[in-house]
């Protein structure tokens, strides 16, 4: 036999052999780009500033929170920035009224205290003028022990891992593939992502999270739509409620450097603790293994804020600001009404009106809109 | 670039196709920037040192010829020797020797700061550097001509199927064959192809699985009692092999598709009914290296047996100290040492006996030295000394502990390993199934790429034989 011939069976063989992997992976790799599940992160963001109105979840890909904001946040370089955990995210551009580009949330990327650390590291020398944080009560709990750290969740893309595709591709089930197989097809220019497609919801170019419910003025009542539900996580003592006797101290000393470097650097830091639903509040304020740790909690936080002469304020219980669980998304997340609520309370301090300069008129406009609802304002253009 | 990614499957391929379009000088040409491509995508930094210890060979090797003084010819050897173990003193034992003076002064109650280095490790060092100094050797023998071609001779060196971490070839026989025409055959690229499969399914199924039960538990003694750690020692000897025997599959299979033949580095070892025997099929080209380059020079079998088993003792030490700057290996290695030298003492004794030809007899011998060999692994798996002896201890006490079953698919997985590797030991390969009809041997391949697709752990494990 020639050796071309020989070679050229070889191959063929070869070939022969692997195609109906290299079919079937194919046709999986297409639909994941199709449903924009694939798109790396870098991709993402200058697609969200060519296309104001994109939204971004992927549905069954790694969101890669982390990697998202932090690139995002260095792309956008903003006058105000919000952070906190996934509770801040409602706060958005449009509540400022100031020009695009100027607010941007980095929520999720502070969901411990040792990101808040890290969040500082990094942006060292890019910080923005005004800060608003969220503290959310696991920041100042021990107990409580994160499975990521901001430092060490910027890369790699999970788009671009090989094996967080074959991982996918191994747990695809008759369900996944048919939502995967919609979003695919189905997926508008505005929705980057199986989750944004199909749930109508996502990230926006400034970082915020829109949903997009519907909303029946008449009968609107609360649902907690977390799972499981915040009550039953606080009562079981887990998943961030994990149950400790007090506030750490360690950690209060740790965020007390940190506002203080923040302070220094110039940085007008507005700080506030994040609702919850009544019951669980009710909970947290009265369960044995919670009572303690939540008043300390409270109490650490507000006096932290006053001794370093920044502004703060307490939303934990939704009636300080007249307001009632129906404002809620679930157990532990308000909607962006609440949040034009909470900038108005905030905005009485003159320090906040100072560096908010043009957020009153906005969010005033916005909650006289008759069009504002429980979740959703309006704004004028 | 590890082998267990589609970045070098995709490297593979396109180096592949653009060989044979080539005739002797372009392959190794090609061959030569593809190593060093390879070798530089994990840090081109070390590409540097690299290149300068294997032209410092080249350079003395050329230098050595047959009619100079042998004053001038020790010099040149002593220079190449100095290099290549200078350089492998430097790069990975600096600080242990550092560290180890402090602690043996500190013991005669003297004080000492000792000097530490920040130095990183430049991967496959031990390996290439063997290689090298085989070849000065070899040529200081007169057993090869020096190479004249600068390129051959950096394909022996850099060749990337077996540079990070062997099989180590000596230059008689890796170095000539970049000398020679290749031609493509046929059967050795389909059966290199099948020998990579066996040595992926080897390495990312089997030893990979592994890891995580031995890795829980031998960085974390205290979280396991004895049953577990024995366990943990069971899967980390499984694992070893999966990983170095798979890695060494997938070089040589390698190095087959480009027509190049490297000698064998495993022969089914926990077969092995004696510890001899169990050298004779373990990490082989090491333990060739060593009887040609330490063993004999140091005088072998011909100055009396206890010479010999000193020698071989000495032997077993340097050996385990090449693994690592870490005392456990220097252990594993005496501890080696102390079994060859007793095999040597009673095995004759043991063939004599009439039972040895029993087949039970066999299976118990197999037992017993995969059990002696196992703790020599604890040693040589542990962080530190300390660690091993607690093991040790924590195992010793098993049978007073709570018995933890540990996961049934690693038995599966063991077993599947152990079981192809029985059925083929005396073949080159555990995939060697050229002979089943065609339909069979499709479906072979299709259920390992399977199983390597959807068992594999996706977490990242580095070939262990990587850090030394």
């Amino acid at each position: 036999m020639s050796k071309p011939f020989a070679q050229s069976r070889f191959l063929r063989q070869v070939i022969l052999f692997l195609s109906p992997f290299l079919f079937v992976l194919c046709m999986f790799e297409i639909l994941f780009w199709q449903a924009g599940e694939t798109w790396p992160v870098t991709r993402v963001i200058e697609y969200q500033r060519e296309h104001l109105d994109a939204l971004f979840l992927r549905g069954k890909f790694d969101q890669q929170i982390c990697r998202y904001k932090y690139l995002g946040l260095r792309e956008a370089k903003p006058r105000i920035l919000a952070l906190g955990s996934s509770r801040v995210m409602k706060f958005r551009t449009e509540m400022f009224g100031e020009g695009s580009g100027s607010f941007y949330n980095g929520t999720g990327l502070i969901d411990q205290i040792e990101d808040l650390d890290d969040f500082l590291e990094l942006f060292r020398n890019n910080l923005p003028k005004v800060i608003i944080l969220g503290i959310d009560p696991w920041i100042l709990n021990e107990q409580r022990h994160s499975t990521r750290r901001l430092a060490t969740s910027l890369e790699p893309d999970a788009a671009l891992d090989w094996k967080g595709h074959l991982a996918i591709l191994r747990h695809l089930r008759g369900r996944d593939l048919g939502r995967l197989w919609t979003a695919a097809i189905r997926r508008p220019p505005e929705r980057i992502g199986a989750a944004a497609t199909m749930n109508n919801e996502g990230y926006r170019w400034d970082g915020s999270f829109a949903t997009h419910l519907s909303i029946d003025g008449t009968n609107w009542a609360f649902r907690d739509r977390e799972s499981p539900p915040v009550p039953e996580r606080i009562r079981k003592a887990k998943q961030r409620f994990e149950a400790t006797p007090h506030a750490s101290q360690v950690y209060l000393a740790r965020l007390a450097r940190d506002l203080r470097l923040l302070k220094n650097s110039g940085v007008t830091v507005i700080g506030f603790l994040p609702p919850f639903s009544s019951e669980a509040n009710r909970l947290l304020s009265t369960l044995p293994d919670q009572e303690q740790f939540w008043s300390e909690y409270k109490a650490a936080s507000k006096e932290l804020f006053q001794n370093l002469s920044m502004p703060f304020f307490d939303a934990t219980d939704l009636s300080t600001l007249g307001l009632d669980d129906r404002y809620m998304f679930d157990g532990m997340h308000a909607e962006e009404t609440f949040h034009l609520h909470l900038l108005r309370r905030l905005l009485k301090d003159p320090a906040v009106q100072a560096a908010l300069p043009n957020t009153s008129a906005r969010v005033e406009a916005a909650l006289s809109d008759p069009a504002t609802n429980f979740y959703y304002p309006r704004f004028s253009k | 670039m590890n082998f267990a990614t589609p970045a070098f499957l995709v490297f593979l391929v396109v180096v592949y196709l653009l060989y044979w379009c080539f005739g002797r000088k372009g392959q190794n040409r090609l061959i030569l920037v593809a190593s060093l491509f390879f070798y530089g995508w994990w840090d081109w930094r070390f590409l540097l040192l690299l290149i300068a210890i294997a032209s410092i060979d080249f350079l003395v090797a050329l230098a050595l010829m047959p009619d100079i003084p042998v004053w001038r010819r020790r010099t040149l050897l002593g220079v190449s020797l100095l290099t290549n173990l200078g350089g492998l003193i430097y790069f990975k034992y600096f600080n242990f020797f550092s560290l180890s003076l402090q602690a043996f002064l500190g013991q005669l109650g003297m004080q000492a700061d000792p000097v530490t280095l920040q130095i990183i490790l430049p991967l496959g060092i031990s390996f290439y550097t063997f290689q090298a100094l085989s070849y000065t050797i070899d040529v200081y023998r007169r057993k090869l001509p020096a190479v004249r071609s600068y390129t051959e001779y950096l394909c022996f060196i850099t060749f990337f199927p077996h540079m990070i971490a062997g099989p180590i070839q000596q230059a008689t026989h890796l170095l000539v064959q970049f000398g020679k025409d290749r031609h493509f055959n046929e059967q050795e690229s389909v059966d290199g192809l099948r020998q990579m499969l066996w040595g992926y399914f080897k390495k990312m199924v089997v030893a990979d699985s592994l890891a995580i039960y031995a890795n829980q538990f031998f960085n974390n003694p205290a979280s396991g009692n004895g049953w577990q750690l024995l366990w943990a020692s069971y899967c980390f000897a499984l694992q070893i092999y999966g990983d170095f025997s798979g890695y060494t599959d997938i070089a040589i299979g390698c190095a087959r598709l480009f027509g190049l033949h490297m000698t064998r580095n495993f022969a089914y070892p926990y077969f092995s009914s004696n510890v001899h025997e169990f050298w004779k099929r373990w990490h082989i080209s090491l333990s060739n290296w060593f009887r040609d380059y330490v063993y004999i020079p140091l005088g072998g079998n011909r100055h009396g047996k206890f010479r010999q088993q000193l020698n071989a003792l000495t032997v077993f030490v340097v050996s385990g100290l090449w693994h690592g700057a870490n005392w456990t290996f220097l252990l594993w290695g005496l501890l080696h040492g102390i079994y060859y030298t007793a095999y040597s003492n009673i095995g004759g004794w043991i063939a004599r006996l009439r039972v040895s030809r029993n087949k039970w007899f066999h299976f118990a011998s197999v037992f017993v030295v995969f059990h002696l060999v196992l703790v020599g692994w604890i040693l040589f798996r542990a962080r530190d000394l300390n660690t091993a002896l607690t093991i040790v201890g924590q195992i010793a006490a098993a049978p007073l502990q709570a018995f933890h079953k540990p996961p049934f698919s690693l038995f599966v997985l063991c077993a599947l390993m152990l079981g192809v590797e029985w059925l083929h030991r005396h073949h080159r390969h555990g995939l060697d199934i050229a002979r089943w009809p065609r339909l069979a041997r499709w479906g072979a391949y299709y259920a390992i790429v399977l199983i390597i697709l959807l068992a594999s752990p996706l977490a990242y494990v580095p070939f262990i034989y990587f850090q030394f």
